[in-house]
């Protein structure tokens, strides 16, 4: 049954089609790929209901990217085992360098859907939350309550406050309240509930923005109508403040309404409460930047499959893989015994990126100058000394990628609140810059694509040199 | 049609020899581009060599063959005799003060066989190595005329090297899968390469195998699915170092003679070079055989038979030591013995036959007896 299962018999059969029409997709594995992974992603699917949303607290999704980040890992590497199986290029004779782009597609899209499983729960809860706090009814009630208990600051000067670095607690509260925080106070997202409004989800009071001239407009109506209410009186009308936000916060951002704590507002924010975890867990799905990143990172690394794995033997994969366990224990160890600056990242990594580099280079010369003394098989020896430099520089490249996400992340939602850098003269540039760093992100993946055409013309005349062919 | 071919399977009819005729019919098959309307004829004759069917059968699909042939237009690109391999002072020094292989110069031609041969740690690997392109000479050149391209592209040449390594490597999945693997990289249809892996299974013994893995199947089997997997890519020159060192006594003898007629085969005749250990079965079939000694070579026609200065027996006896010297003594002979096993070395006009006689007439039991003098054997 179990049998049946991994290998059903028209798996089977299109694998000896793909063998005979299609060798190069073949040796990739990438239909046995897209197979094991559907299996990956229907599990992901039952852990997407399986796990309740007020489970998403931190020490839980730490566990959760450690088992899937390893999971995935895994996956590569057996992936791997497989394609260089049949290493055509070594062990087959014929490569016709002009389908290398075939090749390289069959890698891309088996990285792609390897990684894409560990994604597909985080999916299911965006889209069930999304699903449950966009119905009409609850997006009614929360834009109600919103406008009916918005705080509104009494003066220009209040309204400054929101602002103007005061010391360095007030500054602290105030960037709470613009949901910029410095992670000092952990969590600090927002979710789009509806065109209009933006809410934070913060611990304690929620705090909510609401956008566009007629929303803001009728919040402020709503406001005054229920200050005369209650009996109190406020130092401006409608029209002056809307005069007011026209002409101070034009240019800078809508508006903060801070709810009132009411025991209404209360329950319901807390019968939302798991669903805006879920959003603000796993938020970086609705991110373009996210998937820009994710697929152009799946391109050295396919680049890396392409190019070096298929030119190395299983034998020596698999010892490197095992010099690269060793080097994470042994770095670990080394970094656990002797640095104590945990709160530094920038220097943890500059420590353990060296640390991994000199560890590469004295073991790819150890473990080639074998190989050359030998003589033999000369493509083996460079393609472990390749394989040896680049592998344990992998994990090291993949984390200052990730940091340099959240770094661009946190780039961009500061960008989007230029007024406050303007006051307090933060370096964070202005909307131009951000455009500028955009260009950056086209370059990159510029970069990358004349790699993957070069590698076409490049790798033959390498390939030419490391064969021992007397000229 | 080649006239030769038909020649070559009519006088193995003639002879008896259905099976041979089987065998170099599904070789000129596969090492050319047959005519499609054979192809179910072809598929015939592998089925009747696999399954060693009676010779009337055999020879009734190979006069089918021939009929078929006739008909048919086969271009040879390539003629035996033709130089293929032509290596020029090639030499390898491994590091100062290591093994230093001595420079050599030699032509290797389609359709001929040439065996190495040696001791161990003589050179034997290397110098195979450095024609098959794995070993980069330290000095000297080879070239490939009939191989070499436009731009004599080295990759591309490569492609037309079969070598099949000492050790041989491990492969992976069933060995059915790896030959076609290895057949559709060389751009062949579905059809053609399920047809073609079929025949080469059957022709050489591998296909009730096919479905076996690394681990299923013997040294000699291995061998064999090398064999399968370098010849189905048609080389022009086919590189086996060692290669009956995993085959039994049988083995062996099929084994070589099979490789005497895929390297004559019709129309893509290849050059062979192989090295072995077992002198005497490799020089039964070798065209040319190099003889390597501590990293020089002396090929068996300029060296042995230019310097006929002897007579050499070898032969093994149970009868008592003292008895043989003696019988040496008399005739002025030089005799070397290792428990019972004697070389004797004479005058060069004394003929084997007489010393055979000699022996008889000394009451020398004799349990085995060989002519030494034109063999490389000699060198050892």
């Amino acid at each position: 049954m179990l049998k049946l299962l991994l290998r059903p018999s028209f798996l089977i059969k299109f694998d000896q089609y793909l063998l005979l029409n299609y060798p190069l997709v073949w040796s990739s594995k990438i239909h046995f790929v897209a197979w094991y992974t559907l299996f990956g992603w229907i599990a992901m699917v039952v852990l997407g209901f399986m796990i309740p949303n007020e489970s998403l607290d931190n020490d839980f999704l730490g566990f959760y990217w450690l088992l899937a980040i390893l999971c995935m890992v895994a996956g590569i590497i057996i992936w791997l085992f497989f394609v260089l199986r049949h290493n055509s290029t070594k062990q087959y004779g014929n490569r016709v360098f002009g389908r290398e782009w075939v090749n390289m597609l069959c890698h891309y899209l088996s990285l792609l859907l390897i990684t894409s499983v560990i994604f597909v729960m985080p999916a299911i809860k965006i889209i069930s939350s999304h699903i449950r706090i966009q119905s009409d009814h609850i997006v009614e009630k929360v834009n109600v309550l919103n406008v009916n208990n918005a705080f509104f600051p009494e003066n220009e000067y209040a309204l400054q406050q929101l602002y103007m670095p005061l010391d360095s607690e007030q500054q602290t509260v105030v960037s709470f309240k613009l949901g910029h925080s410095d992670n000092k106070y952990g969590e600090d997202s927002y979710h789009t509930l509806d065109s209009n409004f933006l809410t934070y989800d913060q611990i304690g009071p929620a705090f909510y923005e609401i956008h566009g001239k007629d929303s803001i407009k009728h919040a402020i109506e709503n406001y005054l109508s229920v200050i005369h209410s209650m009996g109190l009186d406020h130092p401006y009308s409608v029209s002056k403040i809307t005069a007011l936000i026209d002409d101070t916060l034009a240019y800078k951002r809508d508006l903060t309404f801070e709810t009132i704590n009411t025991s209404m507002n209360g329950a319901l924010h807390f019968k939302l409460r798991p669903y805006f975890r879920a959003i603000s867990k796993f938020d970086f799905l609705l991110e373009k930047a996210f998937y820009t990143i994710w697929l152009m990172l799946i391109l050295p690394m396919a680049l890396l499959a392409l190019t070096v794995f298929r030119n190395t033997s299983l034998k020596f994969y698999l010892i490197s893989i095992g010099v690269t366990i060793v080097l994470v224990i042994i770095n670990s160890i080394f970094i656990g015994l002797f640095f104590s600056d945990y709160d530094n990242k920038g220097n943890n990594l500059i420590v353990l990126g060296g640390l991994f580099i000199g560890w590469t280079i004295v073991l790819s010369v150890f473990s080639s100058r074998v190989h050359f003394l030998k003589r033999y098989q000369v493509i083996n020896a460079y393609s472990v000394f390749l394989f040896n430099l680049l592998l344990p520089v992998l994990p090291f490249v993949f984390t200052s990628l990730v940091f340099g996400y959240f770094e661009h992340m946190n780039y961009l939602y500061r960008c989007s609140f230029p007024a406050y850098y303007e006051v307090v003269d933060y370096p964070y540039p202005t909307l131009d810059y951000r455009s500028v760093e955009n260009w950056y992100w086209w370059m990159a993946c510029l970069g990358l694509f004349l790699l993957l055409v070069l590698q076409q013309l490049f790798f033959k005349p390498l390939y030419e040199r490391l064969w021992a062919l007397p000229k | 049609m080649s006239d030769n071919l038909q020649n070559q399977l009519t006088s193995e009819l003639k002879h008896g020899n259905s099976q041979v005729a089987l065998k170099r019919g599904i070789d000129h098959a596969l090492s050319s581009s047959y005519h499609r309307e054979s192809r179910e004829i072809i598929r015939k004759m592998a089925e009747a060599l696999y399954t060693d069917a009676s010779n009337e059968i055999a020879n009734s699909l190979i006069i089918d063959y021939i009929e078929v042939l006739k008909k048919a237009e086969i271009p040879s690109h390539t003629t035996a005799a033709q130089v293929v391999l032509s290596a020029k002072e090639i030499s390898k020094q491994y590091g100062i003060g290591t093994f230093h292989f001595k420079p050599i110069s030699f032509e290797l031609r389609a359709g001929t066989l040439t065996g190495v041969v040696g001791q161990n740690g003589n050179g034997k690997t290397t110098l195979l190595s450095m024609l098959s392109g794995e070993l980069l000479s330290t000095t000297g050149v080879i070239d490939y005329p009939l191989i070499a391209t436009n731009n004599n592209d080295p990759y591309a040449i490569k492609q037309h090297i079969g070598y099949i390594q000492q050790r041989i490597p491990r492969w992976y999945g069933v060995l059915e899968d790896n030959l076609k693997f290895a057949l559709s990289t060389l751009d062949f249809g579905a059809e053609e390469i399920e047809f073609r892996v079929e025949i080469m299974l059957k022709r050489l013994g591998l296909y009730a195998y096919r479905h076996h893995t690394w681990a299923q199947i013997s040294g000699g089997y291995r061998t064999r699915f090398e064999l399968a997997k370098v010849l189905l890519k048609r080389p022009r020159v086919l590189v086996l170092d060692e290669p009956l060192a995993n085959l039994d006594v049988k083995a062996q003898q099929t084994f070589l003679q099979d490789l005497k007629y895929m390297a004559k085969t019709e129309g893509h005749p290849m050059a062979i070079i192989l090295s072995s250990q077992l002198l005497h079965e490799v020089e039964q079939v070798s065209d040319d055989l190099f003889f390597i000694k501590n990293g020089e070579t002396m090929h068996q026609s300029t060296t042995v038979l230019n310097n006929l200065d002897s007579t050499i027996i070898e032969f093994i006896s149970s009868s008592e030591f003292q008895v043989v010297q003696k019988m040496a003594e008399t005739i002025n002979a030089e005799l070397k013995s290792e428990n019972n096993f004697y070389t004797l070395t004479t005058e060069p006009n004394r003929s084997s036959k007489s010393l055979l006689k000699l022996l008889m007439d000394s009451e020398i039991d004799i349990q085995y007896f060989r002519d030494i003098t034109n063999s490389t054997k000699r060198l050892f």
